[in-house]
């Protein structure tokens, strides 16, 4: 056998066990830590990444407590907007979306009494019929944020329940808990 | 060194995660970032952003598409899989990094271009460096611009390659233009680019070192090796040392004829004999064979007698003992000089003499003489109970108006009459083409019966002849198989179409197979990013 083959076995050799280590570690790591970018009101680097997300929002929109019932699904967060999903065992998938953006569209809104203080809330509704669809949002100086509800089934008290689950947090909040003189 | 900076950077990431220590916008960074923030003009940041393109993500799938294709139109299957699995676990390792440190975007310093999730490591900077360096080890051959590297080379010789210049100067613009808009911080490209560039030169020289699958644009069959360079001398130390016969060149030779081998022509020092002929096998060549086999199995049943062969030495023993025991039965083959070892259970040369002056039959018209010689092959063939299994143009060589058989590989001991059948059309077919059919049949009547001439084409179609006979028939346009079949007594096709347990699990796996790899294509693309 020439010495490179030699060569290229005892490397490859060395290196698949600490390859193999590596990938089982790194996958353990993967199903822990996939609750460490929910967008928690206590979550501060996923509040930090989602205020840069809109730089002039004033308010970032967060997961004050999830009901039973409910589950985080995804995130995506870029420059221009962020964007989290919730989970309904009753609802179905992604029964509301959340999305932070700089401005949005209330035209076709009704404006109603806001229960989030500092902000502007509008309603739409699509459809109650056999499954409740809508649009939720709130404006506030700089951003605004939409709550797209569509559930696979009517249910008032589900609709309350993510108006529960789903608060703000200031921008200045977010950056004292990030110990930032700003953001 | 890559793998030296791989293992740093894990280092880092398992320190951060045991201390719980996020790298969230350290002392260094923000002065850097400061500090580059303060060369900021309108231009420039036009020009940055511009610049922020090569790390896009769809600029970067559709380079690796293109990059991909061309590595598989050139039949680099091994490249391919291993530049698609270092894309796989690029994305996957990135983004699980990303959201177990979760490092926010630099703060205090606007942001002026794009981005996407969180910062560490750089996203982009992992997606360009890997296609560059998928794109150097895929397609650029070792030369001028990728010298070649490792502990073979002499020091003198081993100076940066261009490719390393190029892909260090794009891969520094991309970096500056990142932390020029802020999208990153500092440490994040620094871990991005070694991350980019490590996994796939890692996985490059462990899976497909460059000196055992060379990039090459002359085009070859994949069953032809190169036999140039360090295999040549290897070639020849082996042939010294195990056989020992001085060999002053190794030659490839009438490689248009030889589909799972390399044919070579080996140069002896003396002249009696002036020259030897070779057959490489390699580990390629079992594989080959084994997908060959495969795929025979599963669309026309198993014939009889493919099974595959455990290993190379397997291969080639066999063909010595072939060889030997058909020369022992008087049949006319070339003396066989045994096989040498080149690299354990990966490649071996059989050795067998050179027919010096011997032409292909099909380069030549036949007279009544040759034709009854090689029907003689043939009874002599059966009646020392064995079958060749692959006769074609290319296996039946004339020397001095006398038939000799060559390529043995696929020969059989005790085959069944099925099998002894189809040799005989085979042959009678190969001796047609060049004569002609009446000739062929009149001639074969002497030595055959007419039940046996009718089932030797009842048994013959399409899968049974070689690809080199179907393809010289359909050249010659005489349709010679129709012609035959005429001439022969009436009979029942014989159905070779068998199924078996072994055939319809062998089909099921192989479907289920491809459903499972491309539901892992699916599932990978769309859930290895978690953000």
């Amino acid at each position: 056998m020439s010495s490179s083959h030699r060569e290229l076995r005892r490397r490859r050799c060395r290196l698949l066990p600490l390859g193999l280590v590596g990938l089982v570690v790194l996958s353990g790591c993967a199903t822990r830590y996939k609750s460490n970018v929910v967008p928690d009101c206590r979550n501060t680097e996923t509040l930090v990444l989602m205020a840069q997300s809109v730089p002039t929002a004033q308010r970032v929109p967060c997961i004050q407590s999830v009901p039973a019932g409910w589950t985080f699904e995804t995130i995506d967060i870029r420059d221009g907007h962020s964007f989290f999903a919730l989970d309904s065992d009753r609802a179905g998938d992604r029964a509301v979306r959340v999305t932070l953006r700089r401005s949005c569209d209330v035209s076709s809104a009704t404006e109603i009494v806001s229960d989030e203080p500092g902000t502007r809330r509008y309603e739409r509704v699509e459809s109650v019929l056999r499954a409740y669809r809508g649009v939720r949002t709130y404006q506030f100086p700089g951003g605004c944020v939409t709550y797209r509800f569509d559930f696979e089934r009517r249910g008032l008290a589900l609709v309350n329940e993510v108006s529960l689950a789903i608060g703000f947090v200031t921008r200045q909040e977010v950056a004292r808990q990030a110990r930032l003189p700003s953001l | 060194m890559w793998a030296a900076l791989a293992g740093a950077v894990l280092l880092f990431w398992f320190v951060l995660f045991l201390t719980g220590r996020r790298p969230s916008a350290d002392l260094v960074d923000r002065a850097i970032l400061r500090e580059v923030a303060e060369w900021r003009t309108p231009s420039l940041t036009r020009f940055m952003r511009g610049v922020q393109w090569l790390g896009d993500e769809r600029v970067l799938l559709a380079v690796s598409a293109v990059v991909l294709t061309v590595a598989a139109a050139f039949r680099r299957f091994r490249h391919v899989l291993v530049f698609g699995g270092c894309a796989l676990f690029a994305i996957w390792l990135t983004s699980l990094v990303q959201i177990v440190l979760a490092r926010p975007r630099p703060v205090n310093v606007p942001i002026l271009g794009e981005w996407d999730g969180f910062s560490h490591p750089s996203r982009p900077m992992v997606g360009f460096g890997l296609t560059l360096v998928g794109i150097a080890y895929t397609l650029v051959p070792q030369g001028r611009w990728r010298v070649a590297r490792g502990a073979e080379v002499p020091p003198e010789q081993q100076r940066m390659s261009a490719i390393v210049w190029v892909i260090g100067a794009l891969l520094l613009l991309l970096g500056f233009a990142q932390i020029y808009l802020a999208v990153e911080n500092p440490t994040d490209v620094l871990v991005g680019a070694i991350v980019g560039v490590a996994i796939p030169t890692v996985a490059f020289r462990l899976l497909a070192p460059a000196e055992v699958f060379p990039i090459t644009y002359r085009r070859q069959r994949t069953a032809h090796v190169d036999v140039g360079g360090r295999r040549g001398e290897a070639i020849c130390r082996a042939l010294t040392e195990q056989l020992g016969l001085e060999v002053v060149s190794v030659e490839p030779f009438a490689l248009e004829g030889s589909w799972g081998s390399t044919p070579l022509l080996l140069k002896l020092a003396t002249d009696d004999p002036p020259a030897l002929f070779g057959k490489l096998y390699t580990a390629t060549h079992l594989r080959s064979d084994r997908w060959y086999k495969l795929g025979r199995t599963l669309l026309y049943g198993r014939l009889e007698d493919e099974a595959t062969y455990s290993s190379v030495r397997r291969l080639v023993e066999y063909e010595d003992y072939l060889l030997r025991l058909m020369g022992a039965h008087g049949l006319p083959v070339a003396e066989c000089y045994g096989f040498v070892e080149i690299t354990p259970e990966r490649e071996y040369l059989i050795v067998t003499e050179f027919l010096q002056g011997a032409v292909e039959i099909g380069d030549v018209r036949i007279d009544e003489s040759v034709i009854d010689d090689g029907l003689a092959v043939v009874r002599r063939l059966w009646d020392a109970g064995l079958a060749h299994r692959d006769i074609k143009p290319a296996n039946v060589l004339l020397r001095n108006g006398k038939v000799f058989l060559v390529d043995l590989a696929f020969a059989e001991v005790r085959p069944s009459p099925w099998r002894q059948a189809v040799d005989l059309a085979n042959m009678m077919l190969v001796l047609a083409l060049s004569s002609d059919p009446h000739l062929v049949y009149a001639r074969a009547r002497l030595l055959f019966s007419d039940a046996e001439l009718a089932e030797a084409f009842a048994a013959t179609r399409g899968v049974t002849m070689p690809a080199q006979l179907r393809a010289r028939l359909r050249e010659d346009g005489r349709d010679c198989l129709r012609r035959m079949r005429e001439l022969a007594p009436d009979r029942p096709p014989i159905r070779i179409q068998h199924w078996s347990l072994r055939r319809l699990g062998l089909s099921a796996a192989v479907l289920a197979g491809a459903a499972l790899a491309l539901l892992g294509v699916f599932n990978a693309m769309g859930d290895i990013r978690v953000l």
